[in-house]
């Protein structure tokens, strides 16, 4: 049996070519053979370049990976003349030659492509100034070991000199535009793949070049391996899914300051940690003309950017100040509107409620007894939509700001015996049973009489709301290590796990409320639970399906 | 029935306005209206009734305004002052006690408990004739 690889499929050209690849870098490396070597490399580069094209076909024209193809293209071409040079001479045709000329171009159409793909990406993306730092000091590095022993070499006199400076100094281009796309988002496969074939190829270039100008380069050595897997990932990403992906700006780009940051520290600690140096060591070999511009510029873009923060942080300041003063504005504004539709609501309500008493009291002629129902049931209404707009008003308050609570020393079993009495003729009326039962209770303590008369009312008459007729309800307090505990508990049908957890969210009702029209806002579980938390307690309820549920209230009493 | 009393109404909502009028007048005492806060002023000071009930919203003077106005005059200053008002906020109802009002209820309320507050609040004060 062959254990399943379990790799999504349209991940598998990806993972093969990056398999194949693997086995294409140890064959180039054991083989002493040019002519595989030669043909290893070339089918490997011709398999990059029509990858490349074909992602460029779909994604368009106009995209970045047209510029790749192009560079890969060329790139395939150069090592053509490379491999003849190696085939006929055994080592890479003279600088310079047309392979120079074909893998200049391919890296400048290299820079172009991701250039492209870093603008389309993050069209606003940051960190120009920290990829030119970091570009600067690649510059100096590669100036100091690269581009000026070339320049000064002994045997490498004039076209040989001139060529291998150019091509570090392609790389520090390179270098740029990479660490430009490392300090912006970094994800999807192809992209991450992209950026990692750049990285083999600097270093397969700057081992190169240092091998070359130490005069111990030779053809299909290890150095040459950098290259090979500069295309392998080329390839591999090409053939990933979401290259087609990487031609498009980000929706949700997350720049990294950090990273951005920990590029301007290092900046700017570089130039003083150079200083030290050359003090400490006594050696002043990087005193020379091209150091010194390469410090100053590398200053200057410290300095730029340390501006350029100077004037994000005001400019944030100033955004947030702004912001304030627009979040008092709405507040002053919705408190003003709660406070008029309070007033607009409640005044028809009142001449509503108000005629009816007069009517029914027969201050405008007797009432049949069926008249006397049909306007007690209007009563009833108007009643029940004033209590509607109390509590909608209550979470308006809620939400401008927290509840204010009048606190005073109050009696726990006077709070419970109240909201018992309070719906006992609602209990009668419906044919429960209701009773109070009244533990060890401490004489008093402090809180908001009103609001928690209002909580504690909420609970008691929700549960002779879903109590069925001949049902019980218990009203309970007791007092436990510090603190008060309300509880009502009902013989109703129960609450199921899922509702019990969406129970206190404001305008839930549960479906069988729904279903059998229970009168209701979703509110009151709501409003008890900010009551009760703004007291510094606690609300639970326990229940199972057919067993009924208990609402518990835990008030601390020594607040 | 209570001996009667002269008492002031002022709310601009005219069907409130109306409601309470008719349980005042059916409790035997005589009525006197106004639509809003400065007539409701003028009227006091004229007429010096036993008993202002005052909308706290009324265009012109509030009745928060002319329970001040009111109070600070000691012609008037031994009105009894009852307050009614839409305006459920804490604030509002703080606001009510530190101009001197005598009682705040809430709007909607019931005319008969209105009228039991004002019953109360007036027989706790010497009847004043009119002038």
């Amino acid at each position: 049996m062959i254990p399943s690889l379990s790799i999504p499929r349209a991940q598998r050209a990806t993972v093969g070519f990056l398999a194949v690849g693997v086995v294409v870098l140890i064959a180039y490396e054991l083989t002493e053979s040019v002519w595989l070597e030669t043909a290893l490399v070339l089918a490997l580069t011709l398999a990059t370049f029509v990858a490349v094209a074909a992602v460029a076909r779909r994604a368009g024209i106009r995209s970045a990976w047209t510029l790749l193809a192009a560079s890969s293209a060329l790139w395939f071409a150069g090592w053509i003349r490379w491999q003849i040079g190696v085939l006929q001479t055994g080592a890479p045709p003279v600088s310079f030659s047309v392979a120079d000329a074909l893998f200049m171009s391919s890296y400048v159409l290299l820079v172009g492509g991701l250039l492209k793909f870093v603008s389309v990406r993050e069209p606003r993306g940051g960190g120009a100034v920290e990829s030119a730092m970091i570009a600067v000091v690649a510059a100096l590095a590669s100036w100091l070991t690269l581009i000026g022993p070339a320049l000064e070499h002994d045997v490498l006199v004039g076209e040989a000199g001139w060529t291998q400076a150019a091509y570090a100094i392609l790389d520090v281009l390179i270098v740029a535009v990479l660490a430009r796309a490392l300090l912006g988002t970094l994800r999807d496969t192809a992209y991450l793949l992209l950026l990692g074939s750049i990285v083999f190829l600097l270093a397969a270039d700057s081992a190169w070049n240092w091998l070359y100008l130490a005069g111990s380069y030779s053809a299909g050595g290890y150095s040459d391996l950098g290259w090979i897997a500069f295309s392998i990932l080329m390839g591999a990403a090409a053939l990933h899914p979401s290259a087609g992906d990487l031609a498009r700006p980000i929706a949700v780009p997350r720049h990294n300051n950090w990273r951005r940051l920990a590029v301007f520290v290092a900046a700017g600690a570089a130039l003083p940690a150079l200083f030290w140096l050359e003090f400490l060591t006594g050696v002043h070999e990087l005193d020379s003309v091209v150091v010194d511009i390469g410090k100053t510029v590398l200053m200057a873009l410290v300095l730029t950017r340390a501006f350029m923060l100077l004037g994000e942080s005001e400019r944030l300041r100033l955004t947030l100040a702004e912001q304030n003063t627009e979040l008092k504005e709405l507040d002053r504004l919705k408190d003003e509107f709660v406070a008029s539709v309070s007033h607009e609501l409640r005044t028809p309500l009142t001449s509503i409620r108000g005629y009816l008493e007069l009517v029914r009291e027969g201050e405008a002629g007797e009432l049949t007894a069926d008249q006397d129902d049909f306007l007690a049931i209007v009563d009833r209404n108007a009643e029940r939509l004033l209590r509607v707009v109390g509590d909608l008003l209550f979470v308006a308050q809620l939400d401008a700001g927290a509840l204010p609570l009048e606190r005073a020393l109050l009696d726990p079993a006077q709070l419970a015996r109240q909201a018992a009495d309070s719906a006992r003729p609602v209990a009668d009326e419906r044919g429960i049973k209701l009773s109070l039962e009244l533990g060890r209770l401490p004489d008093e303590f402090s809180g908001d009489e009103t609001r928690l008369a209002q909580a504690l009312d909420n609970l008691v008459a929700n549960a002779l709301k879903f109590t069925p007729s001949g049902g019980t309800v218990e009203v309970r307090a007791a007092a436990s290590n510090g603190s008060v505990e309300l509880t009502v508990a009902d013989s109703g049908p129960g609450i199921s796990d899922r509702d019990q957890q969406r129970l206190f969210q404001r305008f839930f009702r549960t479906q069988e409320a729904s279903d059998q029209a229970v009168p209701g806002t979703g509110l009151g579980l709501a409003i008890t639970k900010a009551i009760v938390e703004a007291h510094g307690g606690t609300v639970g309820v326990s229940s199972e399906i057919g067993h009924g549920t208990e609402f518990r209230i835990i008030l601390p009493t020594a607040a | 029935m209570t001996s009667p009393h002269l008492i002031l109404v002022a709310d601009d909502d005219p069907d409130i306005l109306q409601l309470v009028v008719f349980r005042l007048q059916r409790l035997g005492h005589e009525v006197l209206t106004a639509s809003n806060g400065q007539d409701a002023l003028d009227l006091a000071r004229e007429w010096h009734p036993a008993l202002a009930v005052l909308d706290v919203s009324m265009p012109g003077l509030t009745g928060y305004q002319v329970t001040e106005a009111l109070r600070s005059d000691p012609e008037t200053t031994a009105i009894r002052i009852v307050l009614l008002t839409a305006r459920v906020q804490d604030a509002d109802i703080q606001r009510g006690r530190e101009v001197g009002a005598d009682a705040y209820m809430t709007k909607p309320f019931s005319p008969q408990e209105l009228a039991g507050q004002v019953q109360e609040l007036l027989g706790e004060i010497q009847p004043v004739g009119r002038t």
